[in-house]
């Protein structure tokens, strides 16, 4: 029992991993046992990770459930995993989609279902070892692991231009990640102790400033394509449309969260000063990803390339918080990773199910749907009201927040105007979220409406209901999520909003 | 004083408006209809029950319910207060909720979607409440949006037809807009204060400059929530939905938040003097420019639509003089006549089935008589020819802003004379003209539609409606007759019982004092006089027009002055301005920026156009490596040239 | 120059092999009915393999008797390469010892070297064998010379004296030269052979040279002597002739391990050679000739690499050419076989940055560690990824079609495991984890930003992304792209060069799941340039 307490992380971490072994030994073709495994194991992973919610306990400066062993001492990197209350959401956000995911692509995948199981298993591992590990290279290893299953979920079960898309993605996310690698081994180098530990480079930062610069910059060029913010981000769209409803669920729902959590997790924190040099840029990529990104969605007529750019939009807002640097834009930020998370994950949901159906994505073959499938049409506005943050939906407490906490910002320059501009984005978000509502469901029935459209079917409904519980829960007691992150957004928050004002600790403990 | 029940009265609606929303469907009718109307019935008995309640020894009671969220020096809570402003509203927004309730049961019995059209009108009672008990702007910034979602709902309620539902996102969005401005104001107070709540807000000290910005920016809110110029494009269309919601959230209720806004922060506003001025210019405007409007409109739902904007307008006024009982006491008579009205006209419809333009009515007096008596009784209200309810409210209003001293104190010079003092009379003389036109244009709809003969086709058999849809009429003509004690001048009634029944003397100590100090001690009588002749004016001329002439009196207004009238029934080309100047350009911009910036420069010149160029060098190198031996030995020896040059030679 | 017996244990993975060698040369012998005619293609689906013979060239395949069996010699030839692996595992911890009087030297660096040279031929043994049956090509010759050039490749790993890196390098040589030309039928490889001859030749005269330069400014061939000439400031006017002799010396083995710009031979030959060769050069050779170049450029001209005249900044110079071009070159082909050649060049080009980060002294350690991981763990993918490619060769050659990526579409649905083990490889050569290739990288890289070449680290990873892209594109065309129609899925034997893929893919993974079990090994000959 000590054993399951002390290893309870690393288990929920790879027990994803088994799962795609044992469907890897299982003969081909078998596709239903295929999927069953998949669920079974995807639902016992998030099982086993309600603990992890259950048994957390804030501790300042340290981590809950942390676990450290060797792993290659003779390259100087270990084993080392742990969550503060940031990665927790993030990670508990992986498991609770993970078998929504398996079973929202029951019906839809049919060829190769061994392959696709095994992907989206081991890219659950992957995220939730980026999301538990303390150890830059480990980290860095589980990170670009996203790729290759994510990669070939787009490109072998994408739809027309999927390789297209597969590739762009990948090659978007390598270029910035190969930097990432190699500012991480100038801290490993240059910070004093030869160690590759998030904890030990934390405490032994770099102090000179130009250098914090560039490092800062290969950091955040591999996060900021991830998240991603404006100009990086035409890989997204692309990625989205191409990918099956599963892939763009995870794509949407975790993987975009990655980019910012490598900001409020590495970028930053490691490099307080350039963080404080950099932010109101940030802060200004980040208003114009919400203006921007609102803007593309209304120039678009494929339903799941909108959706793709209201993900920038909502991200934007999440940069606009970070870089704000006050504890409450930096938790509504935290706060918005969760609810974006959940909502353009459940939109894409439903954008699936619709394609199912309709075998189209274009916007103008929509029409009339809640005549002919009520449900779908009530879950969907759900969703849409949490997207452009209603009050009572878990969209709006992280949006306000952000721009509350923004426009009382001291530590960022401009913060006044900035904040006001991303708030029109609340006005921006009614226009095309409601737009596409309108042309989806209302007004007479059109050509996708056609041939005895089906209403949501039971197993539908279990994939779905749980986001719709969310939304509202979250929408009216987010407080407990709150209260878990306040620990480390308060430190994130002093240790980069004065960061002007080295602690003399600093100093003393910079290497030879 | 702290209580713990206050909070039933919002989430009862809400749990009533989840019965009928999730599980109404299979529900037998009867049972919908027993959740609906009992919750709001309930939750206005607790209301009565509180209001009896309010005493010199609870002059208010408050009630912490939870905390809803909390980061950094922010705290918001879900957490309400019952004063005796907020008090009334609850009754007025759950007693005329309830009538309408009632008389929706006549009216949607043959709707198939009768359990989701009760369930937004639940939640819209839910919304409203916590709107109007909302303790703290963000718990009242829930009810606001709350009550923007549900009039998008219940505008678009019949989606089908496209016009609906593009109507209830056109007042979802312009609302928004409105929103936009509202939360900017919680941000500058918060900022400025450290706070979100009322109370906290109403005892703060505030710069001119940032309680200016802040009361700007939340009445920005007020015009898009309240349809005042030059956000009120989205009323006239919100007709789109069933007539007892446009009665109860378009007309009595949702609509005259921005009031109760303005007049809950009345600490705020008399701080910011120059905003004070604003709002009372906006709503005197918004007055005239839509009564205008209304004079020359067929449909009898858009004449009531913008006679609304128009009572608005009015009441800003009020509350933009400083005269905040004043507004609010507009605010509830109006709730009552207009109420009253609404339905009376969705009985006309109703009876009608589904006629709307008063061209093809007339003479359904003798059709309708309940309808008709109750829907003369209201309109005598509104317009002010009998000393009723809304004679008092309205002239209340004017009356103060003759005498304001408001503004004065934004301008008061070294010498101590104020200036602005025009800006009083300039106000009372547009807003009684304004009144003119109001009775004018209340009296020729009514006369088109009652008087004269029917006009109808002749398939169309005009029936008066069932007794569970004429009941609340009569109660809403009794309450409209009833109202006018709230507004009977304190002379009048010092030292008898009525005296406590007055709004003025009711809401007494509730709203802060105009900086510049309250008017100084005016008699009514003349204010009296004006209005009793401004308002029989109205009548008189719509009397001599319509009355005999019916049709025949437009089309002789029509010849006077007629480029005139056909750009007021083209309301003043509002609309199209809007569309052509905002709407399309914004859309134009926004697939203009697809196409350059996304697809073209970032995707064509860098994303694909690098690997290109790259793809292109490789392809070219390759052409070199053309398996020719001697080629081979040729480079490999200029290679070792090259090493020994570099070390011998430039070394 | 006194002999001590003794000395032989230090060779003792060489001897091993070379009796392999000879062992299998002899047993050839008592083959008796040997005919020419065998040589000819078997009856059956081999015919197509006929397709490149001259008109007439060869007697009727009908009248040919079948061959005696030859399937022992590939289980020979591996076992002695199983036995000399242990040979050179087993002493790995052992301190240095000098050999021959200073010839030689056995230590740790030579002995991993010796050790991945050894794996890689045992593997590739299997995957030959697997290969040439099924083309029914199999003679003595082939192990046996395979064996020989393991046996010069242990031997240059461990050489320390010009003259015996020259014997060695040419033992090396002439046999792979040999095996190139391997299969006698077709143009192809005998044209790949006589380049790689040509050129090969033409380095060992550069090296050769090189050598007698060194001997003039120094008067001894030994490299420690040279390094002891080189820090006593050496006799008047030698310096300049140093230098020319590290040019020389280096750019002879610029070609063996194909840095642009004496890479021309690389795509030709490894295009024209046996899959299963191809693998073993790139795996092999390159693994010896970088292990020579380090012992000749550190441990000999150790002092002459700083400075505008220094090594270094030769190397660096390579290693930005050879990693630019490398990849470029490889971008645009779409044969597999020529871009694992370009893609050869390109790692050359990563292995260079190692070298030219091991010039300064506190990087060292570090950057040995890195080149001998990269070494170990580009040998395990590409002799993988090798015997994937001999495997559709071989079916390409039985069915003639040409070695397009199109022949590789939709390989996952026919051959799961095959299309598993060649994306993990390809994945690893592009250096993603989690696999060998990524903890290379990692090593590699690291030991770069140590050595304060963090400009050529940069660029490196940038050309990195590049060979991203051409990777990737064989993992489509194997997962994304239906698979091509009517194509014949052939059996034939699989099994044992299936073994050996799977053995490569799970070293590719162990070595990047666990990269620490392999680096401790390397622990020891990371400090063999220690100062």
């Amino acid at each position: 029992m000590a054993f399951i307490e002390s290893h309870l992380l690393t288990l929920v971490t790879f027990l994803p991993v088994l799962g795609a072994l044992l469907i890897a030994l299982l003969p081909r073709g078998e596709g239903g046992q295929h999927k069953g495994i998949a669920f079974l194991f995807s639902l016992l992973t998030f099982v086993l990770s309600i603990p992890l919610w259950t048994g957390f306990r804030a501790a300042p400066g340290r981590y809950a459930f942390e676990q450290k062993t060797e792993w290659a001492p003779a390259l100087g990197f270990s084993y080392h995993v742990g969550l503060d209350g940031v990665a927790l959401l993030l990670f508990l956000l992986t498991t609770f989609l993970g078998p929504i995911v398996v079973l929202s692509s029951w019906k839809f995948i049919q060829e190769r279902v061994n392959i696709y199981c095994i992907s989206l298993l081991l890219l659950e591992t992957a995220m939730l070892g980026t999301l538990a590990s303390l150890d830059l290279v480990l980290f860095y290893v589980f990170w670009e692991a996203m790729l290759i299953p994510m990669y070939l979920l787009i490109g072998m079960w994408g739809s027309d231009r999927r390789i297209y898309a597969a590739v762009k993605f990948f090659l978007f996310t390598f270029i910035g990640s190969v930097l990432m690698l190699l500012a991480i081994f100038w801290l490993w180098n240059n910070s004093g102790r030869k160690s590759f530990d998030y904890v030990d480079l934390l405490n032994s930062g770099i102090v000179d400033g130009s250098t914090q610069r560039w490092l800062f910059l290969a950091f955040a060029l591999a996060f900021a394509i991830k998240v991603p913010i404006w100009p990086l981000h035409t890989w997204l769209p692309d990625a989205h449309t191409e990918a099956p409803a599963a892939g763009s669920i995870i794509l949407a729902g975790v993987m975009l969260k990655m980019g910012t959590f490598g900001f409020i997790r590495y970028a930053m924190p490691l490099f307080p000063q350039a963080s404080l040099a950099f932010a109101p840029g940030i802060a200004v990529l980040g208003v114009i990803g919400i203006v921007y990104g609102s803007l593309m969605c209304m120039a678009q007529t494929d339903l799941k390339r909108l959706i793709a750019y209201s993900s920038v939009a909502h991200l934007g807002f999440v940069m606009l918080g970070l870089s704000a640097l006050t504890p409450e834009a930096v938790s509504g930020a935290v706060l918005q990773m969760v609810n974006h998370g959940i909502s353009t994950g459940a939109l894409f949901l439903m954008v699936g199910y619709l394609y199912e159906r309709t075998h189209t994505r274009d916007l103008a073959a929509y029409g009339g749907l809640a005549t002919v499938a009520p449900a779908i049409a009530a879950t969907f506005l759900v969703i849409t009201l949490s997207s452009i943050g209603l009050p009572g939906t878990n969209g709006f407490v992280g949006e306000f927040l952000v721009l509350i906490g923004t426009f009382s910002s001291r530590a960022l320059a401009g913060a006044v105007p900035l904040a006001v501009i991303g708030a029109s984005g609340v006005i921006l978000g009614a226009v095309y979220m409601l737009w596409v509502y309108q042309r989806v469901f209302f007004g007479p029935p059109r050509k996708a409406a056609g041939h005895g459209l089906q209403d949501l079917t039971v197993r539908e409904w279990f994939t779905v209901a749980p986001l719709l519980l969310a939304i509202v829960v979250i929408g009216f007691a987010p407080q407990p999520l709150l209260s878990a992150i306040k620990e480390p957004v308060d430190s994130f928050v002093q240790r980069v909003s004065h960061a002007d004002r080295p602690p003399p600790v600093r100093k003393a403990e910079v290497g030879p | 004083m702290e209580v713990t029940w206050l909070h039933l009265v919002p989430l009862l609606p809400l749990i009533g408006a989840a019965i009928c929303g999730l599980v109404g469907k299979w529900l037998p009718k009867s049972w919908v209809y027993a959740v609906a109307l009992g919750s709001v019935l309930l939750s206005f008995l607790i209301g009565l029950r509180a209001f009896i309640g309010l005493g010199e020894q609870a002059p208010f009671f408050h009630e912490l319910w939870f905390n809803w969220f909390s980061a950094g020096s922010l705290r918001v809570d879900m957490a309400f207060t019952f004063d005796r402003l907020s008090g009334a509203l609850t009754l007025v927004v759950t007693g005329v909720g309830f009538l309408i309730h009632v008389y929706s049961v006549g009216y949607m019995e043959e709707d198939p979607g009768y359990w989701r059209y009760f369930s937004y009108l639940n939640l819209f009672i839910a919304a409203m409440m916590t709107l109007v008990l909302g303790d703290n702007l963000v718990a009242m910034f829930v009810g606001w949006e709350g009550v923007g979602l549900c009039s998008y709902l219940l505008i678009g309620f019949w989606f089908t037809d496209e016009e609906k539902a593009y109507a209830g996102r056109k007042a979802f969005v312009v609302n928004r807009i409105g929103d936009f401005g509202f939360l900017i104001g919680i941000f500058i107070l918060f900022n400025q204060t450290g706070t979100v709540g009322i109370a906290q807000l109403n005892s703060a000290v505030l710069p001119l400059g940032v309680a200016s910005m802040a009361a700007l920016c939340l009445f920005i809110g007020a015009t898009g929530k309240s349809a005042q110029l030059p956000l009120y494009i989205w009323l006239p269309d919100a007709m789109a939905g069933p007539t007892p919601v446009s009665a109860l959230i378009h007309a009595a209720t949702m609509v005259t938040a921005g009031v109760y806004m303005v007049a809950r922060l009345s600490h705020l506003y008399v701080s910011a003097p120059g905003v004070m001025a604003v709002v009372a210019v906006v709503g005197v405007l918004t007055a005239l420019w839509s009564a205008l409007i209304a004079t020359s409109q067929n449909d009898i739902k858009k004449v009531l639509a913008y006679s609304t904007v128009s009572q608005l307008g009015f009441m800003f006024i009020g509350v933009g003089v400083g005269a905040f009982f004043a507004g609010t006491m507009h605010l509830i008579t109006h709730a009552f006549f207009k109420a009253c009205l609404f339905l009376g006209s969705g009985a006309v419809i109703h009876g009608l089935h589904g006629e709307q333009d008063i061209q093809k009515m007339g003479g359904l007096r003798k059709y309708m008589p309940s309808t008709r008596t109750t829907f003369l009784v209201a309109t005598v209200a509104i317009t002010g020819i009998l000393p009723i309810s809304g004679f008092f409210s309205k002239d209340e209003i004017l009356g103060q802003a003759l005498h304001t001293r408001a503004f004065s104190f934004l301008t008061l010079t070294p010498n101590g004379s104020a200036h602005l003092t025009w800006l009083g009379p300039l106000v009372y003389a547009v807003g009684s003209f304004a009144a003119f036109l109001t009775s004018f244009y209340m009296w020729r709809c009514y006369f088109l539609t009652f008087s004269g003969e029917y006009r109808g086709p002749e398939s169309v058999h005009p029936h008066e409606s069932s007794s569970v849809m004429t009941l609340p009429l009569w109660i809403l003509a009794a309450l409209s007759v009833v109202g006018l004690v709230l507004g009977l001048p304190q002379a009048w009634v010092h030292g008898t019982g009525l005296q406590h029944w007055t709004w003025e003397h009711f809401s007494e100590g509730v709203f802060s004092r105009p900086r510049g100090g309250a008017p100084e001690e005016f008699s009514p009588y003349l204010g009296y006089g004006i209005a009793l002749i401004v308002g029989w004016a109205g009548w008189a001329c719509s009397y001599a027009l319509f009355f005999k002439r019916g049709l025949a009196g437009d089309e002789l207004l029509t010849a006077r002055v007629h480029g005139l009238r056909r750009a007021l029934a083209n309301k003043l080309y509002v609309d199209e301005l809007y569309d052509f100047v905002v709407v399309r350009p914004f859309w134009a911009l926004a697939r203009g920026l697809f196409r350059v910036v996304d697809a073209t420069l970032i995707d064509g010149l860098f994303v694909n156009g690098i690997p290109a160029l790259i793809a292109w060098v490789g392809a070219m190198a390759r052409r070199f490596q053309n398996g020719d031996v001697q080629r081979y030995l040729a480079v490999t020896a200029l290679g070792v040239a090259a090493l020994l040059y570099v070390f011998l030679v430039r070394g | 120059m006194n002999y001590d017996p003794n000395d032989l244990y230090g060779v003792l993975p060489a001897l091993i092999l070379s009796a392999g060698a000879l062992l299998l040369l002899t047993s050839e012998v008592f083959l008796r009915n040997v005919k020419p005619a065998v040589l000819g293609p078997a009856p059956g689906p081999a015919e197509a393999a006929q397709r490149e013979l001259p008109p007439g060239a060869d007697a009727k395949p009908q009248a040919a008797p079948a061959p005696p069996d030859r399937r022992y010699q590939a289980w020979v030839a591996a076992a002695f390469a199983a036995a000399a692996l242990w040979a050179a595992l087993s002493r790995l911890g052992d301190p240095a010892v000098p050999l021959f009087s200073g010839a030689a030297v056995s230590d740790g660096f030579g002995r991993v070297v010796a050790a991945v040279v050894c794996a890689a031929l045992l593997f590739s043994c299997i995957v030959a064998f697997s290969y040439l049956e099924s083309l029914r090509a199999t003679r003595g010759e082939f192990y046996a010379l395979a064996l020989f050039s393991a046996a010069g490749m242990c031997l240059l790993a461990q050489a320390t004296d010009l003259i015996v890196i020259f014997i060695s390098l040419e033992v090396m040589s002439l046999a792979v030269y040999a095996l190139c030309a391997y299969l006698r039928r077709g143009k192809r490889p005998a044209e790949a052979a006589f380049k790689y001859f040509i050129l090969g030749s033409f380095a060992s005269a550069i090296f050769l040279y090189g050598a007698a330069l060194a001997f003039g400014a120094t008067g001894s061939t030994r490299l420690a002597d040279v390094a002891a000439a080189l820090r006593s400031g050496g006799p008047s006017g030698a310096s300049a002739l140093l230098y020319a002799a590290v040019a020389l010396l280096a750019s002879g083995f610029a070609f063996k391990v194909a840095a642009v710009p004496f890479h021309m031979w690389v795509p030709d030959v490894y295009d024209g050679a046996p899959a299963p060769v191809t693998g073993f050069m790139a795996a092999g050779v390159k693994a010896a000739a970088f292990a020579t170049l380090v012992r000749i450029l550190v441990s000999g001209f150790g002092d002459a690499s700083a400075g505008p005249r220094g090594w270094r900044a030769l190397v660096i110079w390579l290693a930005l050419l050879t990693m630019l071009f490398g990849n470029l070159l490889a971008i645009p082909q779409r044969s597999v076989k020529r871009m694992l050649a370009y893609s050869a060049i390109a790692h050359a080009g990563y292995l260079l940055v190692a070298v030219a980060s091991m010039a300064s002294a506190s990087p060292r350690a570090d950057a040995t560690q890195g080149l001998l991981f990269y070494l170990a763990s580009y040998a395990a993918t590409v002799i993988g990824a090798f015997g994937v490619v001999a495997i559709i060769e071989r079916r390409l050659a039985l069915s003639g079609a040409g070695d397009d990526l199109s022949s590789w579409s939709g390989l996952s649905d026919r051959h799961p495991g095959l299309a598993a083990a060649m994306s993990l490889f390809m994945v690893s050569l592009a250096g993603v984890p989690p696999t060998a290739g990524f903890m290379a990288k990692l090593t590699v890289f690291r030991a770069a930003i140590e050595a304060g070449l963090a400009p050529l680290a940069i660029f490196g990873v940038l050309t990195s992304v590049a060979g991203l892209y051409y990777y990737l594109r064989v993992v489509v065309y194997v997962y994304m792209y239906p698979s091509a129609k009517g194509e014949p899925v052939q059996g034939g034997r699989l099994l044992s060069a299936g073994l050996a893929i799977a053995g490569c893919a799970l070293i590719v993974l162990w070595m990047g799941i666990q990269p620490g079990t392999f680096a401790s090994l390397t622990q020891s000959a990371a400090n063999a340039f220690g100062r």
